[in-house]
């Protein structure tokens, strides 16, 4: 038996065929698969790759970004620390009054946080142009700029933005005018530059000049505003300094002024004391040798006026009753000028004791009492009670109580008034010695204490006087540290008032 | 045995005075003979007398340094200054090491004979440190660093700074004895055994897609992607080549730098762009390998200052403890610039963690130069830009 029949064969070749579609619709089917899948890989990578372009594009915004911020804050950076050292410049020049201290107080580091590498500030004087402040030119090409800008600044642009308009001349600004840009530029040795005046309100000073070597460090606008700031700010602390100097020489001045007219016041005053001195001393001298015949001749004539010399007639006794008198009034004269001398010459006398005023007041009243009453006055005393003591000498003082007394009673018309008052003051006692008299004429008020001064009235002209009472009264008061003055009212009455030191004080 | 250290600065305007001043207040407190003094300044200064002033005053003319755009204080950041750190000791000794007109094609020259001028002194002993300060205008700094490592050891220390002159990129300042220099590199081998540590960092972040170097030599970067590598800054700025001329490039490129990503580091090395060829190709301060991938960086204030904090920690973790006695702090300018009037923030910030009391001193630097950590650079080191690089000296 066959067992290979044709119909098994035929079974099994259906089989295999069968079998052989499966694998091959299997491995279709994988195919497919793997297909689609490789088409979801590319896919995600064409994503993933659009996906990393959108992020490097994203990377150059950023930078752009980045780089416009980076830009702004270096702007502001620079404005900020532009500002921050203009004020400590400003600090800086302010410290001191002297002009030429001033730029010598910016120190370069800081003048260089501008932003600038080279500075020059030039003053220009007698069409010479002086350096006061180089930072950043070596000495040969200081010598190089100062010889030649002197012509650069004859040019008619550049004088009209500088000197006229008052302006800052830049490398911008004369962008336009590029003969004169190249000039300034190569005599300068700077790519940009600012050039700004510096003024006062009155004059034109210099200017500074102020750039970069590279071009690639330009200049903006900015930037000539601040170099404008800083050569206002120079100009500013120069005329300070001008005036301070100006008035501190003229206070120099003055002081000098008065230093010499006091020296030449001391010199006339010390001539006006030796004068004096000379005066004093003749009056003391002519005085003694006035006194001893003064006194031979008063002695003779009260001989002679005794009879015992023989008889005397009533003619003759009444001529020598009037030489007895007038001897007497010379001796008093004499007497006074005497003081008067010792007064000024320092060589009074003074016996200093706490005195009660109101006794020698009184003693005083009592010996003009006579007086008093045949001119029927009416005196009032007016003293408070526990008067503190004055530190005198008491005959002196009684010599100006008498005086004052005296001139009262004699310029006050019958039935007037005098009037003594005392009062305390904190370092004095005031007496104030008051009449209903003639009073004084204005016009002689001031003179009435100087020596052999007399007021021109109808009681001078009948009663005689030295004219010296008021000038020791003057002088007594004053040598007891006190004042005297007067007041008067023509036809009312006078009042004359002294202070006197309080014992306690002393 | 001991070793003193002093700091000092000034800021007047005569640079004489302003020399005298800063050298005396250096060496009040060292009570002996300078051994070397460090010294930084502004180019405001007439240069040649501010090392008349130094020498005379610490009365030898052991000096080394450079000049820098602004100078770092403990009490500000100051545009016209000069200061001076003196150091006198009888266990340290100080060797000198010069390279002068450094011809554009034969840098790597230049840094063999530096540190074999340096190291001709050497009799033997500790050496520790080797302390460098090249002109920043020169473009392939890290050439000069290669060939310094070739002849001190590829893992030997060494830490310093690229001279500066004011973003004006013309001409900048190398002190060497009683001499200023120009186009040149000057350095210091410090043996004797002493103890340091050195923290960099920048915190600028990467932005946009990466990109391949596909065209480079050396500090020329001919074509990125194929195209002329200048694309990558028009497309960024929305500027046109024109518009990017030098020195407004190197301007923003401090803002925006390349980074080239370092594995191993898990950071970026970054390179400030200097300017553009006519067909494109843009030079870098500092060499960029072909085939690197670089991005654009950007830097924000917060991440700079948080820089400077992780600098300054990294600096004083490597001294295990030991008291600081000084800091040297070199700063690129793009930080200045980026910080702004907020600059002397960062110097705070650096303050605040190794010691109020700690004496500081600067500048503000075209580059850096420090060794990068990880295991797989072996301490070599590497030309930096934009970073804060500290140096920090312990007992």
């Amino acid at each position: 038996m066959n067992i290979f029949s044709p119909s098994l064969i035929n079974s099994i070749f259906s089989f295999l065929s069968l079998l052989s579609w499966i694998v091959l619709l299997i491995i279709t089917a994988r195919f497919i698969d793997k297909k689609e899948e490789n088409k979801r890989i590319k896919a995600s990578l064409a994503k993933l790759e659009g996906a990393f372009k959108d992020l490097d594009e994203q990377a150059k915004l950023i930078v752009k970004t980045d780089l416009e911020l980076n830009k702004t804050q270096e702007e502001l950076d620079k404005k900020i620390s532009s500002l921050y050292t203009l004020h400590k410049l400003s600090r800086a020049m302010s410290t001191t009054l002297i002009e030429e201290e001033i730029l010598q107080r910016i120190e370069d580091s800081l003048i260089l946080e501008l932003g600038f590498e080279r500075y020059l500030v030039l003053f220009l004087k007698d069409s010479q142009l002086i350096s006061k402040l180089n930072v950043g030119y070596s000495d040969k090409e200081l010598q190089n700029v100062q010889s030649q800008f002197a012509n650069i600044l004859e040019d008619r642009h550049l004088k009209s933005l500088l000197f006229e308009k008052s302006l800052c001349a830049s490398s911008v600004k004369l962008e336009t005018d590029k003969q004169l840009l190249n000039r300034v530029s190569s005599c300068l040795g700077l790519a940009s530059f600012i050039i700004c005046p510096i003024k006062t309100q009155e004059e034109f000073l210099g200017i500074i000049i102020t750039g970069n070597t590279s071009s690639s460090f330009s200049i903006t606008e900015g930037d000539e505003d601040l170099v404008a700031i800083l050569a206002n700010q120079i100009g500013q602390a120069i005329e300070n300094a001008r005036l301070f100097e100006q008035t501190w020489r003229t206070q120099q001045d003055l002081e000098k002024k008065v230093k010499e007219r006091t020296k030449e016041l001391t010199q006339a005053f010390d001539e006006i004391k030796a004068i004096s001195k000379r005066k004093t001393d003749f009056v003391s001298a002519v005085s003694h040798e006035l006194r001893t015949p003064l006194t031979s001749i008063k002695g003779y004539a009260s001989i002679l006026a005794s009879g015992k010399l023989g008889e005397v007639s009533g003619q003759i006794k009444e001529r020598l009753d009037k030489i007895n008198r007038h001897s007497d009034e010379l001796t008093k004269l004499i007497n006074d000028l005497l003081d008067i001398s010792r007064i000024e010459a320092g060589k009074l006398e003074m016996k200093l004791e706490a005195q009660d005023i109101s006794s020698i007041l009184t003693e005083t009243a009592d010996l003009l009492m006579p007086q008093i009453k045949e001119k029927q006055i009416q005196l009032n005393l007016e003293m408070p009670l526990g008067l503190e003591k004055v530190l005198i000498d008491r005959s002196q003082i009684a010599r100006v109580f008498i005086n004052l007394i005296g001139n009262a009673v004699k310029f006050t018309p019958s039935g007037g008034k005098i009037q003594i008052k005392a009062q305390d003051s904190k370092e004095y006692i005031q007496i104030d010695v008051s009449d209903s008299g003639i009073g004084i004429p204005a016009q002689d008020l001031e003179h009435i204490f100087e020596e052999f001064y007399r007021v021109d009235n109808p009681i001078n002209q009948q009663v005689k006087g030295t004219g010296l009472g008021l000038t020791l009264v003057k002088h007594i008061v004053e040598v007891h540290k006190g004042k005297i003055w007067a007041t008067s009212q023509l036809n009312h009455g006078s009042s004359f008032s002294f202070t006197l030191p309080k014992a306690k004080l002393q | 045995m001991s070793t003193s250290i002093g700091i000092g600065w000034s800021k007047d305007r005569d640079s004489l005075t302003a020399a005298k001043f800063a050298a005396g207040a250096s060496i009040r407190s060292l009570g002996q003979k300078t051994d070397l003094a460090i010294v930084f300044s502004s180019l405001g200064f007439d240069l040649n007398k501010v090392l008349e002033g130094i020498s005379e005053t610490i009365e030898s003319d052991n000096i080394i340094g450079c000049s820098g755009t602004s100078i770092i204080t403990d009490q500000g950041v100051e545009k016209k200054a000069v200061t001076v750190m003196a150091i006198a000791s009888d266990e340290l000794q100080f060797k000198f090491g010069v390279a002068e007109s450094i011809h554009p094609d034969k840098v790597k020259e230049a840094g063999r004979a530096l540190a074999r001028s340096a190291l001709r002194e050497f009799s033997g002993g500790k050496r520790d440190l080797f302390m460098t300060f090249c002109d920043g205008l020169i473009s392939d700094t890290s050439n000069l660093i290669q060939g310094a490592q070739e002849i001190l050891g590829k893992s030997f220390p060494l830490v310093g700074a690229a001279s500066s002159d004011d973003l004006k990129f013309t001409k900048t300042a190398q002190f060497f004895k009683d001499r200023v220099l120009n186009n040149s590199a000057v350095g210091i081998l410090w043996t004797g055994g002493i103890n340091f540590g050195i923290g960099i960092r920048h915190g600028w972040k990467p932005l946009g897609r990466p990109r391949q170097v596909t065209a480079a030599h050396r500090n020329i970067i001919k074509t990125i992607e194929n195209k002329p590598a200048v694309n990558v800054y028009e497309d960024y700025f929305g500027k046109k080549i024109k518009e990017l001329r030098y020195p407004m490039l190197a301007r923003m490129g401090i803002l925006y730098p390349l980074g080239i990503y370092l594995a191993a580091e898990h950071d970026y090395i970054l390179r400030n762009v200097l300017g553009v060829f006519e067909d494109g190709s843009l030079i870098f301060q500092g060499d960029i390998p072909q085939g690197s991938e670089i991005r654009i960086m950007i830097g924000t204030k917060e991440s700079a200052l948080e820089a400077a904090k992780e600098a300054a920690q990294e600096a004083k973790a490597a001294l295990r403890g030991r008291r600081i006695k000084t800091a040297i702090i070199f700063d690129s300018i793009s930080r200045n610039k980026l910080l702004g009037r907020a600059a002397f923030s960062e110097i705070e910030t650096v303050k605040e963690i190794l010691g109020e009391d700690t004496p500081i001193m600067g500048f503000y630097t075209y580059g850096e130069l420090a060794p990068l950590k990880a295991l797989d650079y072996r301490g070599e080191s590497y030309f930096h830009n934009e970073t804060i690089n500290i140096f920090a000296l312990g007992e």
